[in-house]
């Protein structure tokens, strides 16, 4: 084991040889230690520089990190307040991504031929419904129109009962009476002037 | 130029007061790198590693302090960073003497003779020897005058690590002395 104390050394005697201790000027050294400090200063220009550079990378990142995100943030505003004015919501045209058109169904000849009868049926079925619409409506007319002039021609015969009865005062129907047998001789005449004529006799037919 | 002129100019680039600067302090500056360093050719290179980070701080230097102390201060820091970033040869040079049998023996071994008779190039030969961990914290606690809770700090470990490698540090040196008086 180590035992201070094995050893004698004037260790203040050694530290004061050695705090003089200094040796002579040697040129040669100047040269080589010239160079090295020359190296020394262009080292630390190029760390300098290499840190300024890459200091200047984050600002510009940040800038442009920033504008981005600025562009971005206006379209998301701007879309949202057209939402709001318009009250209906629209999407925000950078976050919703187009969804893959669906692939097209296979088609099933039977499905379609089904499809196709059922649409045919239903249009026949249309048309017959339509149809036998029309003829009601054309035979209810035709009722109609029947109960119509047998109620035109009841009323006529109505009125011509009607028409035989006379309102006249006696007078007036004295006259009416006179007339007609006057209507009637005459018609008489006519009818014998005819007869006559038919005969050969002339007959004068009063104005 | 007046010292705070120069210190003031290197701080700014100016290369004229940067030379004034490397010819007032080399030889302090020199002495503390060899003293850490495992030999000259190491002292020179972390010198200009040293000086180069000492210029680079020199404008947190504020006129309170005693600049020689600052810059003490400052150079054994680099250092210990210099040695630090040669990280195979630190630690592995460290295992390596750590794992020696020889070193634990050598405790039990007679006190050396007293060490003030030998100059100083012996004694910065007998620092030189020791492994990188224990020369630093050795230099920091003894000579520098760090505590080594301080010492611990700047070089990564606990304080207890720091205490066992000084006491470890204090013992090679003095076999190290002992060494090079029998004329090993």
């Amino acid at each position: 084991m180590l035992r201070p104390g094995t050893y004698l050394i004037n260790e203040d005697s050694l530290r004061e040889k050695f705090l003089g201790f200094e040796v002579g000027l040697c040129d040669s050294q100047w040269p080589l230690l010239e160079q090295e400090i020359a190296q020394s200063k262009r080292q630390s220009v190029q760390a300098f520089s290499n840190f300024s550079s890459k200091l200047l990378i984050i600002p510009a990142l940040i800038i442009v990190a920033s504008v981005i995100l600025y562009f971005n943030f206006s379209k998301i505003f701007k879309s949202q307040q057209a939402s709001n004015t318009e009250n209906v919501s629209l999407p925000i045209q950078n976050t919703v991504q187009t969804q893959p058109k669906p692939n097209p169904p296979v088609v099933n000849s039977i499905a379609v031929y089904n499809q196709k009868a059922k649409t045919d049926s239903i249009a026949k079925a249309k048309e017959l419904e339509e149809k036998l619409k029309k003829e009601k409506a054309d035979e209810e007319a035709r009722i109609a129109s029947e109960k119509a002039k047998a109620a035109l021609n009841d009323s006529l015969a109505v009125l011509r009962d009607t028409s035989n009865v006379s309102h006249d005062t006696p007078k007036k129907k004295k006259k009416k009476r006179k007339k007609r047998k006057s209507f009637e001789s005459i018609e008489n005449l006519r009818s014998g002037a005819f007869e006559s004529s038919n005969n050969g006799d002339d007959v004068v037919v009063p104005n | 130029m007046a010292e705070q002129e120069i210190i003031s100019h290197s701080s700014r680039g100016d290369k004229k007061a940067q030379r004034e600067l490397y010819d007032l302090y080399y030889g302090k500056m020199m002495g503390i790198c060899l003293r850490y360093a495992k030999n000259e050719e190491q002292a020179k290179e972390m010198f200009r590693y040293a000086f180069v980070q000492m210029l680079q701080k020199l404008s947190y230097y504020r006129n309170d302090q005693a600049f020689d102390k600052w810059m003490r201060d400052c150079m054994i820091e680099s250092a210990v960073k210099f040695l630090k970033d040669k990280k195979t040869e630190y630690y592995i040079a460290t295992t390596v003497r750590a794992d020696v049998k020889q070193a634990v023996d050598l405790f039990h071994q007679a006190p050396v003779d007293d060490p003030n008779n030998l100059d100083i190039k012996g004694y910065v030969r007998a620092l030189q020897e020791l492994p990188p961990s224990f020369r630093t914290v050795f230099n920091m606690c003894v000579i520098d005058g760090w505590s080594t809770e301080k010492a611990a700090d700047t070089l990564d470990i606990s304080e207890e690590t720091g205490r066992f490698n000084l006491e470890k540090a204090r013992y090679a040196f003095s076999k190290n002395i002992q060494m090079q008086q029998k004329g090993y």
